[in-house]
């Protein structure tokens, strides 16, 4: 049944292949295999004197996006033929193995097809076969480069894959080793940023500068951003330098359906794809695989005693600033250590003078250039100001240093000979040895800047583990600590609050009272104005008791000449007052039931008096 | 239900007492390190100290002296820029501590930027200067004790008739505590998180992302101060020269949290 059904499928290819030539239709797919996110061309061609447009099948996971169109015409014995050739994108939307079927047309009256056209997508960044030769670089073209390293990865999807090359992976402790990293793309890189990657067991550092070119690898045009840094291990052992990442932005095609789209596929598709294709940033890490380093340690056969770790290709310098001098004077010893290589670490090696004077070390002047060319250049100053105590013929000997070339794979001892110092002997009378640490007026403030040169030690038998922020348990505690007094505060107050203002009627009389009496006095004075002395009177006296009331809380107007006295005494009158009071009340009574009218003068005395007495009574 | 509850109270205990022997335990592992990492530090093996010490600050500790060790184990590796941001995270929790003072004025002076690594003083700060002489934590216990204290002297003169006079007096020193709480929400928002650059060369941007434009760039060590953290990772920096601007978060070290 396999077998007749086989035959069949046979038989109708055959016969759709001469439908074909005869209606010369013929598509052609470029190319036909690839990754993710790469383009592929369709290309359709129609010969015919009546053509309809070609139709070409929806494919899912396809996208498909006309990019031109071109007709020719000629007329051969006066039969004209019309070419048509149709370009159309083909954007895969995931990764898989496609096939794009016939595509169809009438051509003369006849319907004509071409043949299925397969695809192979592959995931972008997948390792080996086909895909990764066409794309030219993840598949690491550099993996059989002898000692160098190499390494690649990729973004899913983006076209963007990034592949790191190391000089040598085969190194010393020590030793500089440049790595060079290549960032692939198809043009729809928007920009990006390194993401920092330490690593305890190598420095990095930044080389300035990129080289930006194009690659074509494998038939692919790719633009390649050419990126450098220098890595120095700092142990020995099998160690992997982190992958180096950058953080891309990368401009994708995302699709958008369309009704119109939907509608026309109703009807078979066709070949104007009406669905809106746009290009979004897409954000994504590509990082390189980490690179493994077996990193030597520096031999022990002729190891200086003094090695201070210097690992690289440096030459040494010393000098006097002046070869005689006078006892008690500066003399500076300038040694300077340069090369390829990092001196930053070096420790002292200034020269053992004691026998001379005092010696003080200025804080070492470190200097380093990277580049692609030379790698790190680097340099360290080191100052010391000489005070010789003594007079005499110093012969300062040299300075060693010693290094490890491991291009050589040996140690060479870096030598620099200081040379003799003359110690003027006529002054060494006059300028006694320096006692103590402190720096002799003599020495240049320019040649000594600092007297330590190292960092204080650690802090040991320091509890590291203990934390110093501020925890929840803290919180808690802090809580209960405020909290309760806090508390006990707002209630206490809440009580004075509420006691308050349970007196508060009283109290409130009692700071009204004055009040009350300078508006009663005001009304008094009016009825004085106006010639009504009696009333007035009447009315002042009316005001005397009410502020009276007030002040004790009482009814003012009921009383007694002894409810007076003892109102006084609580409020703690003088005698003047007291008597002052007693008078102006009786004066008071008597005008006011005495039925004669008294002459305006003497009220105006009466009420002056009257005043002096409130006034007295407010300050007790 | 009786059997219930005892069964509970022992199924609490038991719990209980594995959270404290894994504290313990972890306690310990914290401590393994730190020896370590001294023993390390003391043979010359710089990279295996900052290994130990560096576990410890994963494990989540905040610790002064960790970051002041950890600081001079990097700057005896050559990491100068991670020294710098250790020895500024040391200096956050010892602020009175004068090693620290010294090895952080010492590293910083191996760096190529020249910056100091503190803003330039203005009155309020020579006014507060006791605030940078203590930590959070410090001045957040004299704030609670100033609370503390405060209150009882409030409770003491408003229940107690023979010290009414005192009221005032007492009730206007809520200003005390009120002044070390606003300095302590100062310190925290303003002038704690200070770091430095890691790499070599970090470029500062003039907003929060690649896209703006490169306004200046820092060298390794740089020390500045994070003033405002962005969603992408990006932090807002002042530097004690005046100039502000955006740098990657991954470009500059902080110890402590952020």
């Amino acid at each position: 049944m396999t077998k007749i059904l086989t035959k069949c499928l046979v038989f109708l290819a055959l016969m759709q292949a001469p439908l074909a030539l005869a209606g010369s239709i013929s598509a052609e797919l470029s190319p036909t295999d690839g990754a993710l996110g790469d383009t592929f061309v369709l290309t359709v061609m129609l010969e015919g004197s009546k053509r309809s447009d070609p139709v070409i099948p929806n494919v899912d996971g396809l996208q498909f996006q006309q990019q031109g169109v071109s007709q020719s015409m000629s007329i051969v014995n006066g039969q004209s033929t019309s070419q048509l050739q149709l370009t159309v994108l083909v954007l895969p939307e995931r990764a898989g193995d496609f096939t794009i079927p016939s595509i169809t047309a009438e051509l003369d009256g006849q319907k004509v097809a071409t043949l299925p056209l397969k695809l192979k997508v592959r995931a972008a960044g997948a390792q080996g076969g086909g895909a990764q030769a066409q794309r030219g670089g993840t598949a690491n073209p550099n993996a059989n480069a002898g000692a160098k390293g190499a390494s690649g990865g990729a973004a899913e999807g983006t076209g963007v894959f990034i592949e790191r090359e190391c000089d040598a992976t085969s190194v010393y402790i020590g030793q500089q080793v440049t790595c060079t990293m290549r960032l692939y793309h198809r043009g729809n890189l928007n920009g990006g940023q390194r993401v920092s990657q330490s690593s305890a067991d190598f420095r990095r550092f930044n080389i300035d500068g990129e080289k930006r070119y194009q690659k074509v690898v494998n038939g692919q045009r790719y633009g390649v951003i050419e990126l450098k840094e220098l890595v120095v291990p700092t142990k020995a052992g099998n160690l992997d330098l982190p992958p180096y990442s950058i953080e891309a932005r990368v401009l994708v095609w995302t699709k958008q359906n369309n009704p119109l789209d939907k509608f026309f596929d109703k009807f078979g598709g066709g070949v104007f794809n009406f669905d809106l294709n746009f290009t979004e940033e897409r954000a994504v890490t590509v990082a390189s695989e980490p690179q493994r380093f077996q990193v030597k340690p520096l031999p022990d056969a002729g190891k200086p005693r003094n090695f201070g770790g210097l690992v690289g290709l440096f030459h040494l310098d010393a000098n006097l600033s002046k070869a005689k001098i006078a006892a008690g004077d500066t003399v500076t010893i300038t040694i300077t250590i340069e090369g390829n290589g990092l001196t930053d670490t070096l420790g002292d090696i200034g020269p053992t003078l004691t026998n001379i004077g005092k010696v003080y070390p200025d804080k070492p002047e470190y200097l380093e250039q990277i580049t692609a060319e030379n790698g790190i250049v680097s340099k360290k100053v080191y100052k010391y100001a000489v005070v010789p105590s003594r007079a005499g013929q110093y012969d300062l000997g040299a300075i060693e240093v010693p290094s490890f070339n491991p291009k050589l794979n040996q140690y060479v001892t870096l030598k620099a000979d200081l040379g003799r110092l003359i110690v003027d002997p006529a002054q060494a009378e006059q300028h006694p040895a320096p006692a103590g640490p402190t720096l002799p007026a003599a020495v240049a403030k320019e040649d000594v800047k600092a007297i330590g040169n190292d960092l204080v030690d650690l802090h040991r038998g320091t509890n590291l583990s203990s934390q110093q922020t501020i925890t929840s348990a803290d919180k808690a505690i802090f809580g209960l600590v405020a909290a309760s007094p806090l508390a006990s505060a707002l209630l206490a107050l809440g009580l004075f609050i509420f006691r308050n203002r349970e007196q508060d009627p009283l109290a409130q009389r009692r700071s009204r009272a004055y009040r009350s009496y300078r508006d009663g006095m005001s009304k008094v004075q009016v009825d004085l104005a106006a010639g009504h002395v009696t009333s007035a009177l009447a009315e002042a006296h009316k005001v005397l008791r009410t502020y009276l009331g007030d002040r004790l809380g009482t009814q003012g107007g009921s009383l007694t000449a002894r409810e007076i006295e003892s109102i006084l005494d609580k409020l703690g009158a003088d005698v003047e007052t007291r008597s002052s009071l007693n008078n102006v009340v009786e004066g008071l009574e008597r005008l006011e039931f005495g039925g004669k009218a008294p002459a305006p003068e003497h009220a105006n005395e009466l009420l002056a008096t009257l005043d002096k007495v409130i006034v007295g009574l407010e300050k007790a | 239900m009786k059997n219930t509850t005892i069964f509970n109270l022992i199924a609490s205990f038991c719990l209980s007492l594995s959270f404290a022997i894994s504290g313990l335990a972890t306690a310990s592992e914290e401590d393994q390190h730190a020896t370590a990492a001294e023993q390390a530090f003391d043979k010359g093996d710089y990279a295996a100290a900052i290994s130990n010490y560096e576990q410890l600050v994963k494990a989540g500790v905040v610790n002064g002296h960790l970051y002041y060790n950890l600081g001079m184990a990097y700057y005896r590796a050559g990491q100068r820029g991670d020294a710098v941001a250790a020895f500024l995270g040391a200096r956050r929790y010892l602020p009175r501590d004068p090693d620290t003072a010294a090895n952080l004025k010492f590293v910083l002076g191996t760096i190529r930027d020249k910056l100091e690594p503190e803003l330039p003083k203005s009155w309020v700060n020579r006014v507060g200067f006791w605030i940078d002489r203590l930590t959070m934590k410090e001045l957040a216990w004299v704030a609670v004790l100033l609370c503390a204290f405060w209150g009882i002297a409030m409770t003491a003169v408003l229940l107690i008739p023979a010290w009414s006079k005192w009221r005032w007096y007492a009730g206007a020193t809520v200003l005390v505590p009120g002044i070390v709480l606003s300095s302590l929400a100062a310190k925290g928002q303003d002038n704690e998180r200070w770091g430095a650059v890691e790499l070599a060369k970090a470029k500062v941007y003039s907003g929060p992302g690649t896209l703006n434009a490169v306004v200046f760039e820092l060298q390794e060590g740089a020390p500045a101060l994070v003033t405002e953290v962005a969603a992408g990772g990006f932090y807002r920096i002042q530097l004690s020269d005046g100039k502000k601007g955006w740098i990657s978060g991954s470009h500059l070290k902080v110890f402590g949290p952020l």
